[in-house]
């Protein structure tokens, strides 16, 4: 086994240095994703507000009032930024990325909105598909909407009862006049709530969640490189192994040893570059490199091509952290979604990491991972004997 | 012809002999399925949790019945105080919206513009951050809706007091048969295609599904070098040996861009038939010759296989699958999973993947003509 052990840290040790160079770019690239979208997200760093453009408004001294007095007075002006633009401008800012959004006024909208016909304002936000800024947009859209319909609705509702109760002569005057009333009232809306901030006692705020989140995915794609090594097509060598009494047991464990070993170290190294303090993570990320190197392994074992274990892998690897919300927080999934994440190996890993960053206990996800572990290893051992006593061999 | 076909079957039955390759395609539009499936539940970016003092008021009840289930963004649920203080504490929810019971007693004051010393909605939220602020602007409109009927009846009464003879519903027939409906904003991406409805949730899956497409060529890259060590491909003329590589190639990538098209297909995010014909065979060639040429240029199979994670990293990272990130658009198209993601919203993209494959081949005669002179 000791022999077996050495073959195998030779046959690693050629792809440690370029996979220990791809970790630090890994390292750096994931760190700048952090940072950037903690700096988006985050209130307390983000000075960044929406920028949406005005398209259509330039001859409609009306507009161009409306859109001033929501810029000096609405609570929105925090958050959302107005900017009058010619349409092709607006379209090649939204495609720079200068601008979040743009909204085209129709020729005649304010002629025909005074009339009681409303013509839909074009919102042109994102250049490709639904993204969750194309959804938050819509959201902030869908509330101004619902305060101008609102006030439409009203305003010409009373225009049709005063009429309808003989009141003709003052309708329309008072029309006007309800109008301009729900205008100013608009603005005061911010009056109708308070906010208080209590904190998170129990769990990890956005920016922790997000690290968490990151980590497990750059552990996941670091094994990617290791698959040339461990996939085999062929298993003379380990027929030969075993009739020299190292067992598919040994075999596997030794593998396991080695590249558990090698996860150990960039699961310290990514942990200690997010948040310093290498020793206490070190007993920490004991299980989670167990977990991610026997989750591999069993991946290998599986897979005959190396073709099929790294799409596999990778399949795996992403899909998991997608679904553990390691990309988008868990937040964002239905409810069925997360249960189903709180039992899988990534969702598990994350639930460790955040244990360690909240100083908490983590022997529940520690013991977990470790059931995982002896799972997959299993599996692993087990295909290993089979693949010894049944596969033909040969490289066709 | 016939010896193409001949070399396609030998190549997909070597692909195909060790079974996991086939349980691999079957496997993913499976996987795509159940998660399509599950994100069609209810859920959003912000759990706000709603709390009625006073269960009984008419009036809080319809903006609570309103808010719930009304948002992507937004996930409604309804709890009491106590159960609210201590979900947002666990981090298990982000805000509540504590209504009183008297909410509509105190709207008159707050949009007359009266300074509120205790504004009637409480918001309790666990920190301040951007999108919790946007929230803000939800819950306001969706009141002011109610207020906006109120304002209209008491407008109404106070101009013509005969109004208070006739019953609430009858005045507020006039206030719903308005001709002004609907939406203010109809919504368009760029290029002029209105926005559809799938859920942002499965939107990535289609550049995920890319991804994995591209890597499956550079892998293929790398099990060819590995069979041309061991001589696999010794008796083949040097004459035909790039066609071999291509078709090799070509044969691992042809199937898996198949897998994807049909887990596109059951995830309901395809567009229409002959833009996603167009861009399967753009794909399947583009991916053949990105993987051969990175393959190449990379040297070794050591090299490539570690820069396997790093080129996963970079087409998640650039190419606009999560995000769309504009300092970056030249990157993407380096890649040709940009192409694909963006051809079925933009045509366009096609005649551009088209000019990218041509590129790209041009670069591959240009190595193979410098290799086997």
């Amino acid at each position: 086994m000791k022999k077996y052990l050495q073959l195998q840290f030779k046959r690693m040790r050629k792809t440690m240095v370029l996979v220990i160079l791809v970790a630090a770019f890994l390292v750096c690239g994931i760190y700048a994703v952090y940072q950037a979208t903690v700096t988006r997200w985050s209130a307390e760093n983000s000075t960044e507000k929406f920028t949406i453009a005005m398209v259509g408004t330039a001859d409609d001294a009306l507009l161009r009032l409306g859109i001033s007095a929501a810029q000096t007075m609405d609570a929105s002006r925090f958050t959302v930024e107005l900017v009058e633009m010619e349409e092709k401008q607006a379209s090649d800012a939204l495609y720079a990325g200068e601008i979040a959004a743009y909204i085209v006024v129709p020729d005649g909208f304010l002629d025909h909105a005074l009339q009681g016909e409303l013509i839909p304002l074009k919102f042109v936000s994102e250049t490709g598909g639904k993204t969750i800024l194309t959804v938050v947009k819509q959201e902030l859209s869908a509330a101004v909407s619902n305060l101008v319909l609102s006030s439409e609705q009203g305003s010409f509702a009373l225009y049709d009862a005063l009429t309808a109760l003989g009141h003709g002569d003052i309708a329309y005057q008072e029309m006007n006049n309800l109008a301009n009333l729900y205008a100013g009232q608009i603005f005061n809306r911010d009056n109708l709530f308070s906010v208080e901030y209590i904190g998170v006692s129990e769990g990890l705020d956005f920016e922790k969640a997000l690290l968490c989140g990151l980590s497990v995915l750059l552990l996941m794609l670091m094994s990617i490189p290791f698959a040339g090594v461990f996939v085999r097509d062929s298993y003379g060598l380990e027929r030969l192994l075993c009739s020299k009494g190292v067992g598919a047991f040994k075999q596997v464990l030794s593998e396991l040893m080695l590249y558990g070993l090698s996860m150990l170290i960039l699961v310290t190294a990514a942990m200690w570059a997010f948040s310093k303090g290498a020793p206490k993570y070190l007993l920490a990320g004991i299980p989670v490199a167990l977990c991610i190197a026997s989750l591999c392994l069993m991946i290998y074992s599986i897979t005959e091509h190396l073709v099929s274990a790294v799409i596999l892998q990778m399949l795996l690897g992403v899909g998991m952290c997608f679904v553990s919300g390691c990309i988008y927080p868990i937040s964002f999934f239905p409810a069925s979604i997360q249960s189903l994440a709180r039992f899988l190996p990534t969702g598990v890993i994350k639930t460790h990491f955040s244990g360690v960053l909240l100083g908490r206990s983590v022997q529940e996800t520690g013991l977990l991972l470790t059931a995982f572990s002896v799972f997959f290893f299993t599996v692993c051992v087990g295909v290993r004997k089979y693949r010894i006593v049944h596969h033909k061999g040969g490289i066709l | 012809m016939k010896k193409a076909l001949l070399w396609f079957g030998m190549f997909s039955k070597r692909l195909f002999k060790k079974g996991t390759y086939l349980c691999l395609m079957m496997l993913i539009p499976l996987l795509v399925l159940v998660f399509a499936a599950g994100a069609k539940e209810e859920s959003g970016m912000v759990h706000i949790l709603l709390v009625q003092e006073d269960p009984q008021d008419a009036f809080s009840t319809q903006i609570v019945e309103e808010l719930l289930g009304s948002s992507e963004m937004i996930l409604f649920t309804q709890t009491s105080q106590g159960e609210a203080l201590r979900q947002i504490k666990a981090g298990a929810a982000d805000a509540a919206w504590i209504i009183p019971a008297d909410l509509q007693a105190h709207l008159a004051s707050v949009f007359l513009g009266q300074k509120q010393e205790y504004p009637p909605i409480q918001v309790i939220e666990q920190t301040d951050n951007a999108l919790l602020r946007l929230t803000h602007e939800k819950l306001s409109s969706t009141v002011y809706k109610y207020w906006a009927e109120e304002m209209y009846l008491q407008y109404l009464q106070s101009l013509a007091p005969e109004a208070e003879a006739i019953s609430r519903q009858e005045l507020m027939e006039f206030y719903h048969s308005s001709t002004v409906t609907g939406t203010l904003f109809e919504y368009t991406d760029i290029y002029g295609n209105v926005r559809s409805d799938s859920s942002y949730l499965i939107t990535p899956l289609r550049g995920i599904l890319t991804v994995l497409v591209v890597l499956c060529s550079v892998v293929s890259a790398l099990y060819y070098r590995k069979d041309t060590d061991r001589g696999l491909f010794s008796t083949v003329s040097f004459r035909f040996r790039p066609f071999i590589e291509l078709g090799y190639q070509l044969t691992s990538v042809l199937y898996m861009a198949f897998a994807v098209l049909i887990s596109l297909i059951v995830s309901g995010l395809t567009g229409p038939w002959w833009a996603e014909l167009l861009l399967f065979f753009l794909l399947c060639i583009g991916c053949t010759l990105f993987g051969t040429l990175l393959g190449r240029l990379t040297g070794g199979r050591q090299v490539t296989a570690a820069l396997l994670p790093v080129l996963l990293v970079l087409m998640l990272a650039i190419c606009p699958i999560f995000y769309h990130l504009p300092d970056l658009r030249y990157f993407q198209f380096l890649f040709p999973a940009t192409f694909y993601i963006t051809g079925v919203h933009h045509y366009a993209y096609i005649g551009y993947f088209f000019l990218y494959d041509i590129i790209l081949a041009a670069l591959w005669m240009l190595i193979m003509k410098k290799q086997y002179r």
